[in-house]
């Protein structure tokens, strides 16, 4: 293997020291991450329009900055993917869907600005689902990412591209979205680690949104450490999103390597013994708590019926992305997907009182959730109750269930949108056909530095995840 | 309660498909069709739980109010 082959490989931690020892140029470490996805793209898909050409320009600056002894930080000279619903400056931003194929924003999604001041250089736009409408990856128009642990399989989405571009070694690290799962569930179908931080902490600003109550801005990497280090450039209060949160500043990486010996971590066996989980996946499930046991965490049973209130996110969701699309479906229905478009349309059907009336009900989580949390410091659950699905199966038999493909992959995921916990998902495991299985672990609101720490730890208990697929 | 085959008649559909703005395309309905019943009957369970105890005031925030005031 050649070492510019090596420098795919590494962690953003990793490649962060050695380009601050000035072991490894900028420019090196952005043409390693190119040829990995010269070679590997063909086979995986993960983007949309592709920057190298700019990401080199941007490089050779940071090689001059940082042998000019101007290092700015963990993330300079980091090359990352961005997802295609985060606006970029000169570089066309489709979110997935035929009617923005041609749009060139003139300014920058606030958190793509965040990181161009912290250093990191973008590769390219990667793949989303349309409008990030989708929790499988599917994507008519541009065509779906293939899983790099499995060929023909879906990676999860919407933020799908950038999870295969992790997962296939052609980024450390990238910026996802999670309205529903989008994040949690491409790490966990990929094999990778990703947080939905808490609501707020990360601005949505020039994020083409989906639904204004539950979009949430985040990162995605191959593990916790490298999660924490590019949450700790993107959060913080921006007046240019409503959602957003004035929160004291933190760093994200402070005390994880701290462990979990007397954390208290809430398992909710009732709740998950009433659903259909894949075997596979219940099983590696039940092996990370004998993990974290060993670890001296002291796991606790929760009751909390209200979680099957998670549903009530689909409503929410629908009815917020029909509102916003109501004016574009009139001016361009045609060059949406179809199966979009109808899964938008069927929101104008909910009226002002059942959406009042889930707004309702997701405070009756709320509460449910606050009084859990005073017990117990993490919630864990498998992020998907299932693998990966193949390329273009709506459906599937799931523990005995038959369930629509894109509702299976939301199921557990959703129910922490609704108020906007911190949560990670983190692989845990591989299905016997190699495909990965996640685990999600969440918080209470701003804890995203706890959830972390106990992601961490279970990473470093672990060896699921960390590595990237061999494609091809 | 509604049966199944009576919920969102057809008819009634296409009606209120027409007066929300919807293109009345009958292909293009009978694709909607499908999915906005299977969501109002979704929906439909989920007036089942009591939320009389939430002010619709209290709606309008994502974070837990009681989280955030345990924070504090």
């Amino acid at each position: 293997m050649s070492a510019s082959a090596d420098l795919a490989r590494l962690s953003v931690a990793d490649l962060g020291a050695l380009l601050q020892a000035r072991d490894v140029s900028p420019v090196e470490v952005v043409e390693a991450c190119i040829a990995r996805t010269d070679a590997v793209e063909p086979h995986v898909a993960a983007y949309v329009t592709r920057t190298s050409e700019q990401a080199l320009a941007q490089a050779r600056a940071a090689e001059a900055e940082i042998a000019a002894g101007n290092y700015r930080g963990p993330l300079h000279g980091i090359p990352y993917g961005t997802k295609d619903i985060y606006w970029t400056k000169g570089v066309r931003t489709t979110s997935g869907s035929a009617v923005d194929a041609d749009f060139v924003p003139d300014r920058n999604a606030r958190a793509v600005e965040l990181l161009n001041e912290a250093g990191a250089i973008s590769l390219g736009k990667t793949h989303t689902t349309e409008y990030a409408f989708d929790p499988t990856g599917r994507n008519d128009t541009f065509g779906p990412p293939h899983n790099p642990w499995k060929h023909g399989h879906y990676t999860g989405g919407s933020s799908s591209g950038s999870a295969a571009a992790i997962a296939a070694g052609s980024v450390p690290f990238a910026l996802g979205s999670d309205t529903g799962g989008s994040i949690r569930i491409p790490c966990s179908w990929s094999g990778i680690t990703g947080i939905k931080p808490t609501f707020g902490l990360v601005s949505r600003a020039r994020v083409t949104p989906l639904s204004w109550t539950l979009d949430t801005a985040g990162p995605m990497a191959r593990n916790a450490r490298d999660v924490a280090l590019v949450l700790n450039a993107l959060a913080g209060f921006d007046p240019d999103d409503p959602g957003s949160m004035r929160h004291e500043r933190e760093d994200y990486t402070q005390g994880i390597d701290d462990g979990v010996a007397g954390l208290r971590i809430g398992v909710p066996r009732a709740f998950l013994a009433e659903h259909a989980i894949d075997p596979e996946v219940r099983a590696a499930f039940d092996a990370a708590l004998t993990v974290f046991e060993r670890l001296e965490a002291s796991l606790e049973d929760v009751d909390i019926p209200e979680l099957h209130y998670g549903e009530l996110g689909s409503f929410i969701i629908t009815a917020e992305a029909a509102e916003l699309h109501r004016e574009r479906i009139r001016a361009h229905a045609d060059k949406y997907d179809q199966r979009t478009r109808r899964r938008i349309e069927s929101g104008y059907f909910i009226s002002g009182r059942d959406y009042m009336y889930a707004q309702r009900v997701r405070t009756l989580l709320g509460r449910a959730l606050t009084a859990a949390f005073r017990h117990i410091d993490v919630l864990v659950m498998p992020t998907t109750i299932a693998p990966a699905a193949a390329h273009g199966v709506l459906e599937r038999d799931i523990g005995g269930r038959r369930l629509l493909t894109r509702e299976s992959a939301l199921m557990f995921t959703r129910i922490f949108n609704q108020n906007g916990l911190p949560a990670t998902s983190t692989p845990c495991g591989f299905s016997a056909d190699g495909l990965p299985l996640g685990l999600m672990l969440v918080g209470h609101a701003f804890a995203d530095r706890l959830v972390l720490r106990a992601t961490a730890t279970y990473e470093r208990e672990t060896d699921w995840g960390g590595s990237i697929a061999e494609v091809g | 309660m509604v049966h199944d085959d009576e919920f969102l008649p057809r008819s009634l559909f296409d009606a209120w498909a027409a007066h929300l703005g919807l293109d009345t395309d009958p292909e293009h309905l009978d694709q909607v069709y499908p999915e906005a019943r299977g969501l109002l009957q979704r929906l439909e369970r989920l007036h089942e739980v009591d939320a009389s105890s939430v002010e619709p005031g209290e709606a309008y925030r994502t974070l837990p109010i009681g989280m955030l005031e345990e924070q504090s």
